[in-house]
């Protein structure tokens, strides 16, 4: 098999999978749709270090999936 | 491969809040002792804990981005509501898995799956620390508190006591030197 398509644009097999959730969730009926978008929400804040102090710029502020 | 060459990444899992007792001291003893063995690891530091426990002394060992030979996390494992353990699991890379004894077993694998397989299995085994220690840290937290209120209790016991025997001593004096006084007249 050659490399996946989501591969060659660059995404990582989380991002992929994470997506693929994403288009499910929004494929959902109303009523359940809610309590499943509550699920792909996260809060992350990833700083990145250069030489012993961390740098301003956050790797990934994300609030949402990805 | 001599353990010089192996390239090696920590991961240390703690959480921002404290009154928990022995949780995060532990983790950051243990990645402690490992960088006394190995000073050239890297880190990376979930948690405000960690971050605060090792950036003095360590700081330049936080992250940068290259390939590891191995990566290792630590974090505590949830015994029991008294008790958790400190463990060190190692993730996955591409270089173990192929290096690994059953890889024959399977077929069908190439390098695409297997490194779709490796990051995958790398946020599943975070995922699966930070449950673990999000529930160690829990129940820590309860009985460091649990023994605090006990051991505020009874100080506060023990200080009632020698309160109301000292007001009863500093009465009883004055009283005699009143008596004494009176009988003196």
């Amino acid at each position: 098999m050659s490399s996946y398509a989501w591969r060659q644009v660059g995404l990582t097999y989380i991002q992929y999978s994470n997506a693929c959730a994403r288009a499910v969730r929004n494929s959902l009926k109303p009523e359940l749709k809610v309590d499943a978008m509550k699920r792909g929400n996260s809060i992350i804040k990833a700083t990145r270090w250069e030489e012993g102090k961390p740098v301003q710029g956050s790797l990934k502020a994300a609030k949402g999936s990805g | 491969m001599k353990d010089d060459d192996e390239t090696e990444m920590i991961i240390a899992l703690t959480s921002d809040r404290g009154l928990c007792g022995s949780i995060h001291s532990s983790v950051v003893k243990a990645i402690k002792a490992r960088l006394v063995e190995k000073d050239d690891a890297k880190l990376v530091l979930v948690g405000d804990k960690a971050k605060a426990m090792l950036q003095k002394i360590h700081g330049k060992k936080v992250l940068g981005l290259q390939d590891y030979t191995r990566v290792t996390m630590y974090y505590n494992s949830f015994k029991s509501v008294v008790a958790f353990r400190t463990l060190k699991v190692p993730l996955p890379t591409k270089n173990n898995m192929t290096g690994a004894e059953n890889y024959n077993l399977y077929d069908s694998i190439d390098d695409e799956v297997l490194q779709a397989y490796n990051e995958f299995t790398l946020a599943t085994m975070v995922y699966y620390g930070l449950k673990e220690a999000q529930c160690s840290e829990q129940s820590s937290r309860m009985t460091a508190m649990d023994s605090a209120s006990k051991n505020a209790g009874e100080m506060i016991d023990k200080l009632t006591l020698t309160f109301n025997r000292t007001r009863q001593a500093v009465i009883t004096r004055e009283l005699i030197e009143i008596i004494s006084g009176a009988a003196a007249l």
